[in-house]
């Protein structure tokens, strides 16, 4: 079963080896003459205007915990969706307990909804 | 899984029904005129709920592959939770109008946080008990934060959140522990898991502990169940996890800490139950013991010396309540003896119930005498009370004697129920500590209760419109008398039953 | 885990990742800037995954990666970005009463559960195999057969946790959403 990830691990490794490669080798080879507009951040080729770190609005937030709420659910659908087809005569009580679980959560949503909890404005 | 398993399930199922039914209702509706008829429906599903518990009766029944089990305690804890929410969501309106707080959320989450406590206290299976855990604490949290614009009520909220989270992932970690600890004892020893039981299931870790020998005494399993039994007594609020129940409790609204505080103790308390019923008669050296006796002796210490410098009155009921969780410990300490453990149940039960009304009943007179939503938080405020609002005075009065274990009032049975259990089973000198530790107690809720009475105040009366509170808090106020008045033990046969017919008995581990 | 077992393949993968994750782990710790702690955090994840795949919970590593690499990992990033912490804000000081419990109680938890592992038995084998058949007890495959199977128990719990999740949605819209005006008064 593991011996089935070996191509992941070989991709990992390449890509680490690669990207190694490439800094270490712009380190070692590429010429370094530092000059104070070589050194401030690029944006465009317009001087910068203040700093790049800036206060990010609440919104994001409650969208990303949002986002883990229904990722979670996407987590349980998973199993359940490759299990499906070899379930057999338990085909349709699967069917009805996804629909449950869904259904649950769809309350959540519509909830979200109408409270504008997706809404920028 | 079929009818019958629905039905043994379908108290906690009506009140998340109920809960998202209030939720999508609110949505629907624009007008203030559905107000009344939110709590209605609200109450309408805890009244079914209750209805759905009692048709179950007092025979056991397990249900969901013995995911959950159904007997007389637990249908009296159900009940108990269903009418704790209706009472809290009465005692709410008044707070929810004056701070316009959202009124269909606060009644979903009151009804959800039910349902979890529901499935926490019917779960024979540790997995669904996590599973009901976590529904209640979260809803906890965001109930605790609820009054947003308010910083007390914030940081009450944030507070919780952060020890909450950590505990829950102290208690998921025991549960592995138990659940590896029992798989590798069961193996080597060549034992069959329990047909149509998991790992996880109480019965099963029963069968561990009595057939395995050795294994109440082995470091993986003891870790497991110090874990397991530490983080469901923070969730019960015992010291020394109680650092949070005095901040979260001043800082929500009356009506909220008192759900906090009652629904909390009797869904943790209740699962504490069942495992300890496995745990009596068992070998498990002596460090169970220790930590128990350790953690009940240290709430009581903390809990009534911490009372009895407060200036808030909701940090006393506070301090009080990690007091009486450790009381509740004393009571779940007998338990773990086989000779007292029927005595034991029964009184811990009894003082469940008890603990549950005063404590309901005390907030609900801070919400009474609170003006515009406003908590009469402050102890001061209640100088000459008796002067000025006699019929509070006497209603808080009774509570604070109840609370301390005066007789006539139902907390001196209940005290009296858990010391003889302790007795019987041995604990003198415990018994002993704890009684010192209440006599601090008396102090700390006599001091309010000569400052109502003794004091004179020149403030002024304040006439208050939160009629719901002052409903619950003298309807409690009579309960509490009667209850303390008549051996009210005898009304409620399905403690018997419980104790007959206990989750996990010998014949049913085979 | 016996030397021999250490020296297998799936053994090595083994101790490639808690070497990685122990040092990702303290490098969370002891990094003075939040975003660093941040990224260090998320090689950490990826090797607590990794630890799962090498000990056969497929199902696991998969959530790891998805969920905790993913979306928490957006969420921390988040908070600091929300927080615009810089390094003079944050107070990292290693002294005093706090850090020394905190040393202590870290290194007494660890110490206990070290005890524990080495008192136990070696041949640490998964339970759950008890109930499955056909497939892996961690492969995805067969934690959907016992997830979403009507005859064992946990039925019961998936079908609980969505209103866990339900919760969850109307505490974040609750707590972080827009507050609602006290005109539009609703019922």
């Amino acid at each position: 079963m593991l011996s089935s990830y070996i191509p992941v691990l070989v991709m990992v490794a390449g890509a680490t080896i690669v990207a190694l490669a490439l800094i270490g080798l712009s380190a070692l080879l590429g010429p370094r003459r530092p000059s104070a507009s070589k050194d401030s951040a690029y944006e465009c080729g317009v001087t910068p205007i203040g700093s790049a770190r800036e206060r990010f609005p609440v919104k994001f937030y409650l969208t990303a915990m949002l986002f883990i709420v229904f990722d979670i659910e996407t987590i349980f659908l998973y199993p359940w969706a490759v299990n499906y087809k070899a379930s057999g005569g338990l085909m349709f009580f699967n069917l009805v307990e996804m629909l449950v679980f869904v259904a649950i959560l769809l309350v959540g949503y519509i909830y979200v909804w109408k409270r504008g909890g997706l809404e920028w404005g | 899984m079929n009818f019958g398993d629905i039905h043994a399930a379908g108290a906690p199922i009506l009140m998340a029904v109920g809960g998202c039914v209030v939720l999508l209702t609110d949505l629907a509706s624009k007008r203030s005129a559905t107000r009344k008829f939110g709590t209605f429906l609200a109450i309408l599903f805890c009244i079914a709920s209750m209805v759905c518990s009692y048709t179950l009766g007092g025979q056991l029944r397990t249900a969901f592959s013995n995911g959950i089990a159904v007997e007389g305690l637990v249908v009296t804890m159900q009940i108990l939770l269903a009418a704790i929410a209706a009472i809290t969501i009465v005692a709410s309106s008044e707070i929810l109008q004056s701070f316009h707080l959202p009124k269909g959320e606060y009644r979903a989450l009151i009804l959800l946080a039910s349902a979890g406590a529901m499935v926490l206290v019917q779960s024979l299976d540790l997995v669904n008990a996590f599973v009901g855990i976590e529904i209640m604490s979260v809803a906890f949290y965001v109930l605790a934060g609820y009054r947003r614009a308010q910083a007390a009520s914030e940081e009450a909220g944030a507070k919780y959140f952060l020890m909450g989270a950590f505990v829950s992932a102290i208690l998921l970690f025991g549960i592995a522990l138990i659940y590896g600890s029992v798989g590798l004892a069961m193996k080597a020893n060549g034992l069959e898991l329990p047909q149509g039981y998991s790992f996880t299931n109480i019965v099963t870790i029963s069968k561990a502990i009595h057939q395995v020998p050795g294994f109440g005494t082995s470091p993986l399993f003891l870790l497991g169940a110090v874990m397991l039994i530490g983080s469901l007594m923070f969730k019960a609020g015992v010291a020394p996890f109680h650092m949070v129940a005095p901040d979260v409790y001043q800082g929500a609204p009356a009506p909220i800490a008192g759900f906090l505080a009652t629904t909390s103790k009797v869904a943790a308390f209740t699962i504490l139950m069942r495992f300890f019923t496995i745990l009596a008669g068992a070998d498990t050296g002596a460090a169970i013991n220790v930590v128990v006796i350790g953690l009940a002796l240290l709430s009581i210490i903390v809990g009534n010396t911490g009372a009895a410098n407060q200036k808030s009155i909701k940090r006393l009921f506070g301090y009080s309540s990690v007091a009486h969780g450790g009381y509740i410990v004393l009571g779940l300490l007998a338990s773990l003896g086989t000779e007292s453990q029927a005595a034991a149940i029964t009184a811990v039960t009894f003082y469940i119930v008890a603990y549950a009304i005063t404590t309901i009943g005390s907030f609900a007179v801070v919400a009474w005498l609170g003006k515009d939503g406003e908590d009469a938080d402050a102890i001061s405020a209640y100088r000459g009370l008796g002067k000025r609002n006699l019929g509070a005075a006497i209603t808080l009065g009774i509570f604070l004697l109840s609370l301390s274990g005066i007789p006539l009032t139902v907390g001196f049975l209940t005290k009296l129920g858990v010391f003889m259990a302790l007795l019987s089973a041995g604990g003198t000198w415990v018994a002993v500590v704890a009684l010192i530790g209440s006599a601090i107690g008396l102090y700390a809720y006599l001091r309010v209760i000569s400052e109502m009475f003794f004091v004179d105040s020149t403030q002024q009366e304040t006439s208050s419109t939160d009629g719901a509170s002052k409903l619950v808090a003298v309807s409690a106020a009579t309960l509490v008398i009667v209850m303390g008045v008549f051996p009210s033990q005898a009304l409620l046969p399905s403690f018997e039953a419980s104790v007959t017919a206990p989750p996990v008995s010998g014949d049913e581990v085979k | 885990m016996t030397l021999q077992a250490l020296l297998s393949g799936q053994g090595l993968m083994f101790l490639f990742f808690a070497v990685a994750a122990i040092a990702s782990g303290i490098l969370v710790v002891i990094l003075q800037n939040p975003l660093r702690a941040a990224l260090s955090l998320v090689i950490n994840l990826f090797s607590v995954a990794g630890l799962y795949l090498s000990l056969n919970a497929y199902f696991l590593a998969t959530v790891q990666v998805i969920v905790y690499a993913g979306a928490i990992m957006v969420l921390f990033l988040f908070v600091i970005m929300l927080l615009n912490m810089g390094q003079a804000n944050l107070n990292t000081s290693y002294r005093g009463v706090r850090t020394i419990i905190a040393f202590s109680s870290a290194i007494g938890f660890g110490g206990l559960m070290s005890a524990v592992a080495l008192k136990g038995q070696p041949n640490v084998m998964l339970p759950a195999d008890a109930m499955v058949t056909g497939s892996s007890a961690g492969s995805v495959e067969g934690i959907g057969k016992v997830l979403y199977n009507p005859n064992l128990p946990w039925l019961f719990a998936f079908e609980w946790t969505s209103f866990l999740l339900l919760v969850a949605v109307i505490g974040a819209v609750v707590l972080a959403g827009k507050r609602q005006q006290p005109s539009e008064d609703k019922a």
